[in-house]
């Protein structure tokens, strides 16, 4: 009965520190600060599925950018009046979602049955064919010139045309799939992926169908690329090819073990830190690439289980430290 | 499609893929070794093939004791890489750090380059050249071939010659692969970890540098080199993870796409080839050539 | 888990803050035509250059370019006595990136941007710059940039839709190759300057075969195929259009390697100093037509301006490199820049700066501007070609702003 009410209360202080924190934060004067953490934020909905698929499951997967990459030019042709006409945000968003999901669904079908490192290179030669495609198909992809002048989203006649407003609009969309993610951890699907990720083969002997749910796995991976790459093409109103390469692939995953890969706040502070850094380094830009790639080295030496791995570890120990005092 | 045209589209093709091979040859032995991916092994491609132009272009260190010299610094290149990227993660508890903090190593590697030797791209001299300093060619089915790219070949098979009898023959070799297979069992006999992960890096290393340095001269010294990785990952996926011999079968079959796919496709050569990747995947799951060694539970 | 959350949550905080403290800057609403930027007595300018990345190479030359430029001013007494202060933003190697260099030089309220020599992050940047309303030097080279009529860029290149037809006239009449075979990258800007080359030939009669024309991605390496087509069909020449200078150095070499003899025409990058020295066998002979050369301290025709000789001599013992033509672009940007503000009478008026640009009239090192239609400023381009690892300057050709 305690425990009950010390972690609603919990979750209450915590609720109210984030709603403090998205506030504070949107009130920095700085448009331009805000569009990087805006930016930041839609990486982290992709890297959601990285959350999903090693954290949850245990699979190293690189395929967050190819979806990525189709729901983004889903919506640029959606919404930029290329193929004639315009359509409203909200429906591109969710066509995006579908098509990104479906996209992972196919792949996935028969690419799941492959042992763990063949199908994380499997991950690879999807990113590869659709970054190909991108870059050269020009009907539908515009080729190396991307498609421009998308227009932006406005829900219920709400239109986000600037950059906070975005930004509050993101925050509530992370929040959101953050919240979803973790009450699928306590289903049946997320026990089912965990114990996949400990252990297959006694997974499987106990009767959960490693395969399927892989396969769902990866589908809902697919559906956050869609999301996310649908507002990204809406919020930056220009999309090219570069933007879903493979480098920007490995991003993903060092955003992803930098905050932490099986927490999703982890995530999204892994990839505010990696998109931000750039920005903040001044001065060091020559080195930057070089400074960043041995920090990369590092974390994995001292902090392989991210920033969030670490507060937690030192939240253990205070723990700890607390209840020792107690006993005494 | 005329018979020179054919020819030349196969020989090119061999040439990659022996040059992808090389690559991946590396990459298996530490698969096998360590068991980790290494992404960056195009990149150390590139910094020993930088390494040896420095030598030679740079510094004007006549071949004869360049050579022996940069055979040194590749090795404590490999060593140095061991030290950072494998040996503190080698307990880890968590599989994928070691294979991303290659992916942190492969952009120092890279920007590394840059920021040693400038942006500026290099050239190097081919072995062989022609009386007016061209490199030297073969006319072989109406194409001209550089002489240079049979040497690449030859030298391939050499060395996989070469690591076939160190892994099959020697007493050296199998104690590599005992430590590969079950380290503790490994140091319960008395094999010392420490040296035979180093001697694998060091033999690695050696390889793939060997590799640039024949290729530099046909593909320039720049950081192109490094983007042959993910086609030699390709390849060495095709082949199976199990051996070496996979690996390069897998990469001249890669070699051979892309040649062939470069003709009427040509800027969707790269996913010609990962399509490619993927049927084999998906109707032969475990590669060409079955591992004969599979997952514990 | 909750109280991760919180503790991360307070991380995020701090970090969050100290982000925003971080850059400098006035509130940067996008209305303000006005630049309140810098403090009296001095102008804030801005420059996005790519300091990482692929390019890295051409950002440095750009930026020596502009640097030296800032500098000769300030020593000179600045722009209507006040100093300049240049602020760079690093463009990185995605265009979000690149985008995120203007959002922080126009929340800096600078009186104009220096852009970017990339005409896909020009274009990624133009949606920004049109709404804050700042005068924006393009050192891209696409048609179609500047064809939207967009009024606050300034496009100091050029223009693909002139270079081309010119290289193929020079091509086809002056070097007497009727039937080229065509190479080039499937970058946006080589793309559509092959189309309208092989739109010019056709203009003037001669077919261009599919079968002569190849594309290749940007980091290819092995043209051994491709030249041994060439090679074999009947093709009397070679047009190449690459935008990597490594790239055109492998192409080039290997094409020596292959014993090729026949003319060779190149863009822009064939002339650049890093192509030449790399491998001066593989450079001679080629055919450029481009703004510029670095090749000035010799011989060369009498057409060729005071100014470019100067700004070269200049360079050269500043930097003790030659330059590349985004240096003398960014060079002239901005003296076109202080041309403007002194026609204008203002430092901080950004309309009025803008207006006053179609009144420049400038002889500047890399051309002589003038406003024609479509905010383009360019009137000639060199013909050159590369003997003894110096690409030497043949002819000018006068370049009208829609002219054919």
């Amino acid at each position: 009965m305690k425990k009950k009410q010390v972690i609603e209360k919990r979750k209450i202080i915590c609720g109210l520190a984030v709603v403090l924190l998205v506030a504070a934060v949107g009130m920095i004067p700085n448009v331009y600060s805000l569009r990087v953490i805006s930016l930041a934020l839609i990486y982290s909905i992709s890297a959601f599925g990285l959350l999903l698929m090693l954290g949850m499951g245990g699979q190293m997967v690189f395929s967050a950018v190819a979806f990525m990459g189709i729901g983004a030019y889903t919506t640029a042709n959606l919404c930029s009046g290329r193929l004639g006409f315009y359509l409203n945000g909200t429906w591109a968003i969710l066509i995006s979602i579908v098509l990104g999901g479906l996209m992972a669904f196919l792949f996935g079908l028969p690419l799941l049955r492959l042992k763990g490192t063949f199908f994380t290179f499997a991950t690879i030669g999807i990113v590869q064919i659709f970054y190909t495609f991108f870059l050269n198909y020009v009907p539908l992809f515009g080729g190396p010139a991307g498609i421009s002048g998308i227009r932006t989203l406005s829900i219920l006649g709400f239109s986000l045309d600037s950059y906070v407003k975005w930004f509050y609009f993101l925050a509530v969309v992370a929040i959101l799939v953050m919240l979803i993610l973790n009450r699928a951890r306590n289903t049946q699907f997320g026990r089912r992926l965990a114990a996949i990720r400990d252990n297959e083969i006694a997974a499987n002997v106990l009767g959960v169908n490693v395969y399927w749910t892989r396969v769902k796995a990866f589908t809902i991976s697919g559906m956050l690329g869609g999301l996310s790459g649908s507002l990204l093409a809406m919020m930056a109103k220009y999309i090219a090819a570069d933007n879903f390469s493979w480098t920007r692939a490995s991003t993903f995953v060092i955003m992803a073990m930098l905050g932490g890969v099986n927490s999703a706040p982890g995530i999204v502070l892994g990839s505010i830190i990696i998109t931000v850094l750039p920005e903040v380094m001044r001065g060091l830009d020559r080195y930057l690439m070089f400074l960043y790639g041995i920090m990369v080295i590092l974390l994995m030496i001292l902090m392989p289980m991210g920033l969030s791995g670490l507060v937690s570890g030192l939240a253990k120990r205070w723990r700890r430290k607390r209840q020792a005092r107690r006993e005494r | 499609m005329s018979v020179n045209l054919l020819g030349s589209i196969v020989i090119n093709g061999l040439a990659m893929g022996m040059v992808y091979a090389m690559i991946a040859m590396g990459l298996i032995m530490l698969i096998k070794a360590v068991g980790i991916l290494n992404f960056a092994q195009g990149d150390l491609l590139m910094f020993g093939t930088f390494l040896v132009s420095f030598l030679i272009v740079d510094l004007e260190i006549p071949m004869g004791a360049a050579l022996p010299l940069v055979m040194v610094l590749w090795g404590l290149l490999g060593a140095g890489f061991m030290m950072i990227t494998y040996w503190p993660l080698r307990n880890a508890s968590y599989p994928v750090a070691p294979v991303v903090a290659t992916m942190g190593a492969s952009l120092v590697l890279s920007e590394g380059v840059f920021l040693i030797w400038g942006t500026w791209p290099r050239t190097m001299p081919s072995l062989f050249q022609t009386a007016d300093g061209r490199p030297a060619t073969v006319n072989l089915f109406g194409a001209e071939i550089q002489v240079q790219f049979f040497a690449v070949i030859i030298l391939g098979a050499l060395l996989m010659f070469l690591v076939w009898i160190l892994t099959e023959k020697l007493y050296v070799g199998k104690m590599m692969k005992a430590a590969a297979q079950d380290k503790y069992a490994a140091r319960l006999i008395g094999i010392p970890h420490l040296l035979t992960t180093m001697v694998t890096y060091i033999l690695v290393t050696e390889l793939i540098c060997s590799a640039g340095y024949m290729v530099a001269p046909i593909f320039a010294v720049t950081k192109s080199l490094s983007s042959l990785q993910l086609k030699a990952f390709a390849g060495t996926v095709i082949g199976g993870f199990g051996s070496i011999k996979g690996a390069v079968i897998g990469c001249l079959i890669v070699g051979l796409v892309e040649a062939f796919a470069q003709v009427n496709l040509s800027v969707y050569k790269e996913a010609v080839v990962f399509l490619v990747l993927m049927v084999f995947l998906i109707f032969r799951p475990g590669g060409l050539i079955r591992s004969k060694i599979q997952d514990k539970a | 888990m909750a109280v991760v959350c919180a503790l991360v949550m307070i991380l995020c905080a701090s970090c969050g803050s100290s982000e925003g403290g971080e850059t400098t800057g006035s509130a940067g609403t996008a209305e303000a035509s006005e630049s309140s930027g810098g403090e009296s007595g001095t102008v804030l300018v801005g420059c996005t250059v790519q300091l990482t990345g692929s390019n890295q190479l051409s950002g440095s030359y750009y930026q020596n370019g502009v640097q030296m430029a800032v500098d000769e001013i300030n020593e000179s007494g600045g722009i209507l006595g006040k100093q300049i202060q240049i602020e760079y933003a690093d463009e990185g190697s995605d265009p979000q990136t690149a985008v995120n260099a203007c959002e922080k030089l126009i929340s800096m309220d600078v009186s104009c941007i220096f852009g970017s020599i990339t005409s896909t992050n020009c274009n990624a940047m133009l949606p920004s710059v049109m709404a804050a309303e700042i005068p924006y030097f393009a050192l891209g080279s696409n048609s179609n940039m500047a064809d939207e009529g967009e009024p606050w860029l300034w496009q100091v290149r050029v223009r693909d839709s002139n270079t081309a037809p010119i290289m193929a006239e020079v091509f086809a009449e002056d070097v007497g190759v009727k039937n080229p075979a065509i190479v080039y990258n499937t970058a946006e800007s080589t793309t559509l300057s092959t189309e309208a080359l092989i739109a010019t030939y056709e203009e003037m009669g001669y077919e261009i075969d599919d079968s002569c024309v190849f594309a290749f991605t940007e980091d290819e390496t092995n043209f051994g195929n491709i030249i041994s087509q060439i090679m074999n069909s009947g093709c009397d020449g070679i047009v190449a259009n690459i935008v990597n200078s490594n790239q055109a150095v492998i192409f080039a070499q290997q094409l020596y390697a292959a014993g090729y003899e026949g003319p060779r025409m190149g863009n822009s990058v064939f002339s650049s100093p890093e192509f030449r020295e790399a491998d001066v066998n593989a450079a001679e002979g080629w055919y450029i037509v481009n703004e510029w050369t670095s090749s000035l301290l010799g011989d060369v025709p009498e057409e060729i301006p005071q100014e470019a000789i100067e700004f070269e001599t200049k360079y050269e013992e500043l930097y003790d490199l030659e330059s590349a033509a985004m240096s003398a672009q960014g060079y002239d940007s901005v003296y076109l820049f202080k041309e403007a503000c002194e026609i204008a009478g203002t430092t901080d008026d950004r309309a009025a700066i803008n207006e006053a640009m179609k009144q420049v009239d400038y002889q500047g090192a890399g051309n002589k501007y003038e406003y024609q239609d479509n905010n383009t400023l360019t009137t000639y381009i060199l013909l050159l070609q590369n003997q003894d690892g110096a690409s030497v300057p043949s002819a000018v050709v006068q370049v009208g702003g829609t002219a054919e």
